[in-house]
C-alpha cells in the first residue's frame, strides 16, 4: 500500500505547527514583563507612623488587583543590633553523609531556598558550598557579620566540626548566623565518602560544645511535633513543627532568644539563639520536606525576625473584591524601642511572591 | 459519535473531584508560578522538560487575568496530615475541581487527537472503517487511558500522541513534521529520545529500493533533523529569553539523582512477591550498580530494536516502524529500575494502531489496558484519589480518606506480597510484563510467517 496517497494528513501537520508556535508565543507572553507586572500588582506602603513611648500606630496604604485576596501583616520591636540583609551560603556536599533528613534535602534546601529568595528579589547572593568551601567561609570570621550559613544535612562535616575542630563557634561569635536542621546540632561529625558509623557520633557532648548545656534534649525524640503556634510562627506563617531535637523554651528565654516555631510542652520547633555577635537558628528535628522548610526560612531571613526582641503583633487582612486601594490603621500593642519597629507584609497564599519589609524608627 | 460522547462524559464526570495529588500538587505549583509571573524553573518542583509546564503556566496566567484568586487552584488540607506522614506518595495539597477540570481538559484534547489519528491511520491501513472505529474505541474508551487522564492527571498522553504522530508522519513521507512531533515528545518527557537511533535508521533504509536513494535519503534525514531542530528551538526560545536554560537542566537532570527504588511496571516488579521483597532495600543500597546495569541493558535493547527495525522496515514499513518503536519504548520501560504505570501511555497509541491494523495481539492489549489500573489504584487504595471530593464537597469525610489511605499503606499482606498493596502490585506488574513479552513473541512469529 502506498501510504503517501489517499488520506490527507495536513491537519496533523497543522496541529503540530500550531502547538509549537502557540506554546512558544504564549509562554513568551506569559513571562514578559508587562504580564508579570500586572500579576504582581499587590503593594503595601507605610503612609505614616506614630511611635511614642506609650503606643505605636501605623497607617498602611494597600493597593491590589482583584485576584489578591489575603494579606498578612506583622510588626515586631527591634533590638539595637544593626539589621543587614545577609549573603546566604548553603552547605551541600554529596560526598558527605546526611542524617535525619530526606534524601533530597541537602541539595533541595539550596534549590528551594535560592528559588524562594530569588523570586522575591533578595538582593544578596545565595550560594551552594562544599565542605571545603564551608570551611573557608567559617574561617573568615572578619566577614561573618552579614553572612548566613545554612546546614540542613543533620551532619556537620568533620573538617568543620569534630572532636578536635570547631570552626562554627568562633564564626558565630564573630557575627555569623548558622542555620541548622536535622536532629541535634553537633551530634554527628561526618567524613567524606564514608557512611555514618558509631565513631562519627560526638553525641550530646558535641551538641553541648556548640550550643551549651540544657539547650537541646538528648536523646532526640523523632516524630514529635509541636501543636501550639508561637506568636512569631503565627505572624510569619511558619509551618515547620518538628520538635524532636527542639530547643528548650527555658533556654531560649535564658539566652535572650526567640521562639519562632511550634511548641510541644517545653520545646520549640524553631528557635533563634543569639551567641556573641551572631546566633544559631535551629530547626529542631528531622527535615522530611525541604520545600516548606525553605519557605519558612526565607520568611525568617527576609523579615529580619532574628533581630526582634520577643514581642510581635500580627493581623490578617481580607482584601476587598475588585481592584482597589485600601488604608489600614493599626494600633500596635507595644511601644517602639530605640531600634524601632519592623513592619512586614506578605501574601500568605501558597507560592505567592509579595513580600514587604520596612524598618520604622521613632 | 456514541463512543466519543461516552468517552468525553466519563472523563468530564471523573475529572473535577478525583486527583492523584502527589503529581497534581506539582501541576498546582506550576500553574501558580504562571499565576504569579514566576519563570517555569525559577523555583524547583517541576522536574520535566518544558512543554507541560508551559501549558500549566498559560492556564495560571489566564486564571489570574480572569480575576480568580489563588484558591482557584487548590488548597492545603491539614486533614490529610497523618496520611502524608505515613506514606511517601500523598500530599496535603488538594487541587480544586475547577483547576482539575481545566488542566485535565488539555489532556482530554490529546486523548481525542490521538484517537482521531488512530482512527484515520487504521482506516487508511485496513480500508475498513469498522476496524478503525474499534481501534478508536479501544483507545478512547480504554479504562487505563481514562484513568490516567481523568483521574490521575498524568500528561504522558502528550508523549503518546507525539510518538504516534512521529511514526505516522514518517510513514507518509512528511519527515520535517515528524521531526517536529518527535521533538515535542522529547520536550515533554525525554523518553522519545530513545527512538532516535531507530527513527534515523528507519528513514535511511525505508526508501532504498528507489535508485536515487542516497541523495534522497540524506534529504529525508535532513528534513527530519531540521524539523526536530526548529521545534526544539521554538520550544526552548522562552527559556532562552528568560535565561532559564541552566535552571531547566538542573531541575530535569540533577535533581532527579537520588537513591533509587525498584518496581512498578518493570521487570523488577517481581520484588513485590514476598520472597523477593529484600530486593527493594538491596537496590536502594546499591543504587550505582543498579543504575549501571539497567542503563546498559536499556542501551542494548535500544540497539537491538533498531536492528529489528532496519530489517523489518524494508519488508513492511508499518510493521517495522511500529513494532520497533513500541518495542523500544516498552523495553526501555521494562528495563527501568522503576516504571510508573503511566509510562505505558508513551507507546499505547502506537500499539493500538498496530494491534487493530494487524488483527494480532488483542489479548495482551486487553491485559495492558486493565492491569496498570489495578496497580495504580493499589498504590494508596481506592479512596486516595478522592481527596478533592472530600475536601470540596464533604460527600466523603476528609478523615475517612485520610484514615483509609494510611490504613491501606500500613495494611499487612493477605496473599503473596510483603504488604496489602504488594498483593495487588505483584499480579498487575507481572501480568503487564507477561503481556508485553507475549506481544514481542507475536511479532516475531508474525515476521516469520509473513517475511520468511
Amino acid at each position: 500500500m502506498d501510504l503517501r496517497s489517499g488520506a490527507q494528513w495536513t491537519w496533523l501537520e497543522t496541529v503540530i505547527g500550531a502547538l509549537l508556535v502557540g506554546l512558544a508565543v504564549a509562554e513568551i507572553v506569559v513571562s514578559s514583563s508587562p504580564v508579570q507586572r500586572a500579576e504582581q500588582s499587590l503593594s503595601v506602603d507605610v503612609k505614616s507612623a506614630s511611635l511614642t513611648d506609650q503606643a505605636s500606630t501605623v497607617h498602611l496604604a494597600i493597593s491590589h488587583g482583584s485576584p489578591h485576596q489575603d494579606l498578612d501583616v506583622a510588626a515586631f520591636p527591634l533590638g539595637d543590633r544593626p539589621i543587614r540583609e545577609s549573603s546566604v551560603y548553603v552547605y551541600d556536599d554529596s560526598r558527605f553523609p546526611a542524617a535525619d533528613v530526606a534524601p533530597t534535602v541537602p541539595q533541595g534546601i539550596f534549590d528551594h531556598l535560592s528559588g524562594e529568595l530569588t523570586t522575591r528579589q533578595y538582593s544578596l547572593p545565595v550560594v551552594a558550598v562544599s565542605a571545603e568551601d564551608l570551611a573557608k567561609v567559617l574561617i573568615d570570621t572578619a566577614s561573618a557579620p552579614g553572612r548566613v550559613v545554612v546546614m540542613m544535612t543533620g551532619v556537620l562535616p568533620a573538617n568543620v566540626f569534630s572532636k578536635d575542630a570547631d570552626l562554627v563557634s568562633p564564626w558565630v561569635q564573630a557575627g555569623g548566623v548558622a542555620v541548622w536542621g536535622g536532629g541535634a546540632m553537633g551530634f554527628w561529625s561526618g567524613r567524606s565518602g564514608r557512611p555514618l558509623s558509631a565513631g562519627d557520633a560526638l553525641g550530646e557532648a558535641g551538641t553541648e560544645r556548640l550550643l551549651g548545656s540544657n539547650v537541646v534534649q538528648s536523646p532526640t525524640t523523632f516524630g514529635r511535633e509541636g501543636d501550639v503556634q508561637s506568636a512569631f510562627a503565627s505572624a510569619l506563617n511558619i509551618t515547620y513543627s518538628f520538635t524532636g531535637a527542639g530547643v528548650f523554651l527555658g533556654s531560649v528565654t535564658a539566652h535572650g532568644g526567640l521562639d519562632l516555631g511550634w511548641d510541644s510542652g517545653e520545646f520549640t520547633s524553631v528557635a533563634y539563639l543569639p551567641r556573641g555577635s551572631g546566633g544559631f537558628l535551629i530547626f529542631g528535628g528531622e527535615i522530611p520536606d525541604e520545600a516548606s522548610v525553605s519557605v519558612d526560612l526565607a520568611r525568617i531571613l527576609m523579615s529580619g525576625a532574628i533581630y526582634g526582641i520577643g514581642k510581635v503583633a500580627s493581623k490578617h487582612l481580607t482584601l476587598a473584591g475588585p481592584a482597589s486601594g485600601e488604608t489600614v490603621d493599626w494600633a500596635l500593642p507595644f511601644s517602639a524601642p530605640s531600634g524601632g519597629i519592623m513592619l512586614v507584609a506578605f501574601d500568605p497564599s501558597p507560592d505567592a511572591l509579595y513580600f514587604f519589609k520596612r524598618q520604622i524608627k521613632p | 459519535m456514541g463512543p466519543l460522547i461516552i468517552g468525553l462524559v466519563v472523563r468530564l464526570v471523573l475529572a473535577p473531584f478525583a486527583a492523584w495529588n502527589n503529581d497534581d500538587a506539582v501541576w498546582f505549583h506550576t500553574a501558580l508560578s504562571g499565576y504569579y509571573g514566576v519563570p517555569l524553573y525559577q523555583r524547583p518542583g517541576f522536574s520535566y522538560p518544558p512543554v507541560w509546564g508551559y501549558l500549566l503556566q498559560i492556564f495560571g496566567t489566564v486564571i489570574h487575568f480572569m480575576g480568580f484568586g489563588p484558591s482557584f487552584f487548590g488548597q492545603i488540607d491539614d486533614g490529610f496530615a497523618s496520611a502524608v506522614s505515613v506514606t511517601s506518595d500523598f500530599t496535603d495539597v488538594v487541587t480544586a475541581p475547577g483547576f482539575n477540570l481545566l488542566f485535565k481538559c488539555a489532556l482530554f484534547a490529546f486523548d481525542l487527537l490521538t484517537a482521531v489519528v488512530i482512527y484515520r491511520f487504521v482506516n487508511q491501513l485496513t480500508g475498513n472503517p469498522k476496524q478503525a472505529r474499534l481501534a478508536f474505541m479501544a483507545w478512547f474508551l480504554n479504562p487505563f487511558v481514562i484513568y490516567e487522564s481523568a483521574v490521575h492527571g498524568a500528561f504522558d498522553v502528550i508523549v503518546g500522541f507525539a510518538v504516534l504522530a512521529t511514526l505516522v508522519l514518517i510513514l507518509i513521507g512528511r519527515e520535517y513534521w515528524a521531526g517536529a512531533a518527535w521533538a515535542i515528545g522529547i520536550l515533554t518527557k525525554l523518553s522519545p529520545v530513545t527512538l532516535g537511533l531507530e527513527l534515523v535508521l528507519a528513514i535511511a533504509v525505508m526508501e532504498n529500493s528507489i535508485p536515487r536513494s542516497t541523495r534522497f535519503t540524506v534529504r529525508r534525514l535532513g528534513r527530519f533533523g531540521l524539523g526536530a531542530g526548529v521545534a526544539i528551538g521554538c520550544l526552548a526560545a522562552p527559556l532562552l529569553l528568560q535565561g532559564s536554560v541552566p535552571a531547566m537542566l538542573h531541575n530535569v537532570f540533577t535533581r532527579a539523582q537520588t537513591p533509587i527504588t525498584i518496581g512498578g511496571m518493570s521487570l523488577s516488579g517481581f520484588r513485590y512477591l514476598k520472597p523477593f521483597s529484600w530486593l527493594l532495600e538491596w537496590a536502594f543500597e546499591n543504587s550505582g550498580t543498579v543504575i549501571q546495569a539497567t542503563t546498559t541493558a536499556q542501551i542494548l535493547a535500544i540497539a537491538l530494536w533498531a536492528i529489528w527495525t532496519v530489517i523489518m522496515v524494508r519488508k513492511d514499513p508499518v510493521f517495522g516502524l511500529f513494532t520497533g518503536s513500541v518495542g523500544t519504548l516498552a523495553s526501555f520501560m521494562l528495563l527501568s529500575p522503576v516504571a510508573n504505570p503511566q509510562y505505558i501511555l508513551w507507546w499505547l497509541p502506537a500499539l493500538t494502531v498496530f494491534v487493530f491494523a494487524s488483527g494480532r495481539g488483542y489479548w495482551p492489549f486487553a491485559l495492558i489496558s486493565i492491569a496498570p489500573v489495578v496497580f495504580s489504584i493499589a498504590i494508596l487504595g481506592p479512596t486516595a484519589v478522592l481527596a478533592p471530593l472530600a475536601t470540596y464537597t464533604h460527600l466523603i469525610p476528609v478523615s475517612v480518606v485520610n484514615d483509609q489511605v494510611a490504613g491501606w499503606y500500613l495494611a499487612p499482606a493477605r496473599l503473596w506480597g510483603a504488604s496489602l498493596a504488594d498483593d495487588f502490585f505483584a499480579p498487575a506488574s507481572l501480568v503487564t510484563v507477561a503481556a508485553i513479552v507475549s506481544l514481542f513473541v507475536v511479532w516475531i512469529r508474525l515476521a516469520r510467517e509473513e517475511f520468511s
